[in-house]
């Protein structure tokens, strides 16, 4: 393997998968019966596979190639056209749609190791995916038996693709100001207005694309309560153009390969849409979406930290630069590979270590989906709170980590890591949208302290104190003791600083309360992963102990297999992630504590 | 058309793969179908699929693992599956194979016996080959593209040593085939899902019918004395200067030192 080429990091993949969430027990549930272990087994080999051989050669060209708008057309880069039919036709567009609308009904869990497979080869491919599942997702779930007929199969198997179309130009965190209106006219409405920042919003992959606009009608209460949603195909069912028009294609920072459309819907009074349900439902329908399409880009977060250690690691083990230090100022001692300086190491370890606790809370969220739908009735509600509650957190720091990571990665290459040279800067630059859009990630914060702590008189926070106690119950190696106690103050220094943003309520009002919800985020999302990578540690350690009790020797052990060095890192990773990275949360706790409302009394202005 | 195909598991060449003590170093291998009979299961396919009739079975010989392989198989679109799996078969060589194959397939209805022109890890190219002699049918190696396909007969283009041979075979035959024939098809979630369902039938030694005698240490005809890792690649050489200077120098090499031009 080369510091330019991406593998698919299958190991990790398949024992978070099997061996950490073992998934076959899913299996149990009359949805899941028609699948097996090794069933899932090979769907995430083949997703693997097929990004490899499919979508990693179009990573770099989608990139320097870029979109372009042609006679009001967006030209897609050489061969995406191709691999989206082909991706639809193998069933990766639609693995977790239900069979009954053209998909495989494949568990979250799995579907969510599967996309992680998937979209760490390509981030840029990968969008159109996200959004027109989610797109078949807000069909499936609100549409008639006509719209469901009409649309689902045909965009789960990829003839057809979605869009979200909820930004306009005034109207972007805060969606409920978009002006975008819809007027009643027979049996169908015109949609008029303008939506900004569409990703896929036009291009040449299929045959038409399905617009899921925002819009009011003409006496809908303001706000989001007045917002419906419905659903524009570009092209209408009696084969003739609806009236949209690409007015711009934006040139990006990344992600060159997916095109970012400036829509405007009804230029000539003749855009028609087709209403979803029921009138002013809009938002609360988006917002029944959210947990996937949010998960998504999480995923895409986890992906760029993937590819960053894959990348860093590969060229660290081919680098050849200066002298171990071990060597002291010996310069005649042999030059070293840069994977031996102690810097390095710890570079890479950080990375590894954030992949891996992000692999845990992505998929984590991934099972809990699959627990909260098709679970025992007696624990839905349990699962249903840690998903709500996980999502944000999900979201925002598994892009703003994996922003972190790909940046990383970039360090451990030096120089040429900077340079087009190799694919790390494209990584960071295609990772960078990840914290923006699907919600920024100032918004997750919002929705995480002021919606999802205290839904449900704080049940979901409850949820989420029963599953930390899942070690209560476990016999601990002794190997692990150590940093569980370790995590263990951690996590009564999360609860802790709940309480401590409750405080500032008080002194600072609604505006105190949110001022540090990214800092509340950021440190239980460092709680989480290094929750889920304790729980890969403690199968890890498990496993390796029951091959070091066949083996001569601890050093033969490590020396001759390959499984029982994979078990002994992840262990590392686990105590790297408790010990090095999670003390930040140290830091986030404090910034709470301090409670600090400078940031809210300064007068700020340029003095330029 | 029923077709039958051979399909061998062999370690994933991409890997890094290391000899200790005279034998292949297991940890840490990943083994897939060899890349010609991905081949072959296309070929099959894409003739069934032309002609609309007929099934596609793999055969293997091979450990419990293999079994992944012949999934996989199923998975691109094949219809059923034979795995014989027996200890017994361990240490056989090519000879051995062929014999054990014309034994397993000899009461078997087929119209064509499909394989890889060579497997990926030992190069051979022999197995197949014996046995269409075991078998005495017809035989076409190398195939690089396909003909008319009738039901007794088959139009085929192979290589051959001086160029491409166009060949009519007569049916039932067996055909090996080489990569520039198709692209093998990638697995498809739905064929994932169905292949689960599909007929895999396991067979050890005595269910296959095949005498312990003529497979194993004791039918084998070759014995592998040295296993030995390649040397490594030399690094290639750089030439610098301008170019009538490089020029010079590697058209030195090439006439003293490689001698291409003596």
């Amino acid at each position: 393997m080369s510091s330019t080429e991406f593998k698919v990091d299958r190991r990790d993949i398949q024992f978070v998968v099997n061996e950490v969430f073992e998934a076959e027990k899913l299996c149990e549930f009359p949805n899941f019966s028609d699948f097996d272990m090794d069933t899932f087994h090979l769907i995430i080999e083949e997703a693997a596979h097929f990004a490899e051989k499919v979508i990693v050669p179009l990573n770099a060209v989608g990139d320097s190639e870029g979109c372009v708008l042609k006679e009001g057309q967006v030209v897609t880069p050489k061969g995406f056209k191709e691999a989206w039919q082909q991706m639809g036709e193998n069933g990766w567009i639609g693995l977790n749609v239900p069979p009954e609308f053209g998909g495989q009904g494949v568990p979250e869990l799995v579907s969510t190791a599967a996309t992680d497979a998937l979209v760490s080869s390509n981030q840029a491919f990968l969008i159109i995916r996200f959004l027109t599942s989610g797109a078949v997702n807000l069909i499936k779930t609100f549409g008639s038996q006509e719209q469901k007929a009409t649309y689902c199969e045909k965009m789960a198997t990829g003839k057809w693709a979605g869009t979200m179309c909820l930004t306009e130009p005034n109207a972007g965190t805060a969606v409920g100001d978009i002006i975008t209106t819809a007027t009643k006219e027979g049996d169908h409405y015109l949609i008029k207005g303008t939506k900004m920042f569409i990703s896929s919003g036009d291009h040449d992959f299929t045959d038409n694309i399905i617009h899921m606009v925002l819009a009011r009608l003409p006496d809908a209460p303001p706000g989001p309560k007045g917002i419906s949603l419905f659903i524009v195909p570009k092209i209408r069912h009696d084969g003739t153009p609806n009236d949209v028009t690409v007015v711009n294609l934006e040139h990006k920072m990344g992600i060159h390969g997916s095109p970012t459309c400036l829509l405007s819907f009804g230029d000539n009074k003749q855009c028609h849409g087709e209403l979803l349900q029921a009138e002013n439902q809009g938002m609360s329908q988006m917002f029944q979406m959210m947990n996937e399409s949010r998960l998504q880009i999480g995923l895409q977060g986890l992906a760029a930290s993937a590819a960053a250690y894959e990348f860093a690691l590969s060229y660290a083990n081919e680098r050849v630069q200066g002298i171990a230090i071990q060597h002291g100022k010996d310069q005649n001692a042999a030059r070293s590979l840069i994977v031996e300086h102690p810097d390095v190491k710890r570079m890479l370890m950080s990375i590894k270590a954030t992949t891996e606790g992000l692999r845990g809370l992505m998929y984590a969220c991934g099972y809990f989906t699959d627990m909260c739908t098709h679970g025992p009735e007696d624990t839905r509600e349990h699962y249903q709170n840690l998903l709500d509650l996980s999502i944000p957190i999900a979201k925002a720091f598994g892009t703003d980590e994996g922003f972190q990571a790909a940046c990383l990665g970039i360090q451990v290459l030096g120089g040429v890591g900077y340079t087009r040279d190799f694919p790390l800067e494209q990584n960071a630059r295609d990772a960078k949208i990840g914290s923006i859009y699907e919600g920024a990630n100032g918004v997750q914060a919002l929705d995480l302290v002021g919606r999802k702590f205290n839904m449900k008189n704080g049940a979901l926070l409850q949820s989420l104190q029963q599953e930390l106690k899942y070690f209560e119950q476990i016999t601990i190696p002794k190997e692990i003791q150590g940093m569980l106690d370790e995590w263990n103050s951690y996590q009564d220094l999360l609860f802790e600083s709940i309480q401590n943003l409750r405080e500032l309520t008080k002194s600072g009002g609604p505006q105190g309360y949110v001022l540090y919800a990214t800092n509340m985020l950021a440190l239980m999302g460092d709680v989480l992963c290094a929750f889920y990578l304790l729980k890969q540690a403690l199968v890890a350690q498990n496993k390796f102990e029951a091959l070091e009790a066949e083996a001569a020797s601890r050093e033969s052990l490590l020396e001759e297999s390959t499984d029982a060095r994979f078990y002994w890192n992840k262990v590392r990773t686990a105590e790297h992630y408790i010990l090095v990275l999670l003390p930040r949360a140290l830091s986030n706790a404090r910034i709470i504590k301090n409670g600090s409302f400078a940031s809210l009394q300064a007068k700020l202005e340029l003095t330029i | 058309m029923n077709i039958i195909v051979l399909i061998k598991q062999v370690v994933d060449v991409e890997l890094n793969i290391r000899v200790k003590d005279g034998a292949l170093v297991e940890d840490g291998l990943n083994y897939v179908i060899s890349s010609w009979d991905e081949i072959a299961i296309e070929t099959a396919l894409q003739i069934v699929e032309s002609v609309g009739d007929g099934e596609v079975t793999l055969v293997t010989i091979g450990p419990d693992q293999a079994a992944e392989a012949l999934r996989k198989g199923l998975a691109m679109g094949a219809h059923k599956a034979i795995h014989v799996s027996d200890a017994g078969f361990d240490g056989s060589d090519s000879f051995a194979y062929a014999k054990a194959f014309a034994k397993i397939l000899g009461d078997r209805d087929c119209d064509l016996i499909i394989a890889g022109k060579q497997a990926q890890d030992t190069d051979a190219g022999l197995t197949a080959g014996m046995l269409a002699e075991f078998m005495d049918l017809p035989q076409a190696t190398n195939v690089t593209k396909l003909g008319q396909i009738a039901a007794d007969k088959l139009t085929l283009h192979r290589g051959g040593d001086n160029g491409s041979e166009v060949i009519e075979l007569s049916l039932p035959a067996v055909l090996t085939v080489n990569d520039s024939l198709y692209e093998a098809r990638l697995a498809s979630l739905r064929g994932i899902m169905q292949a689960k369902k599909k007929p895999l039938e396991t067979l050890d030694l005595a269910g296959s019918g095949v005498d312990a005698a003529t497979v194993g240490i004791a039918g084998r005809q070759t014995v592998i004395d040295q296993l030995v890792e390649p040397e490594a690649r030399q690094a290639g050489q750089k030439f610098e200067g301008d170019e009538e200077e490089t020029t010079k120098q590697v058209l030195d090499l090439l006439v003293n030192e490689a001698k291409i031009f003596a």
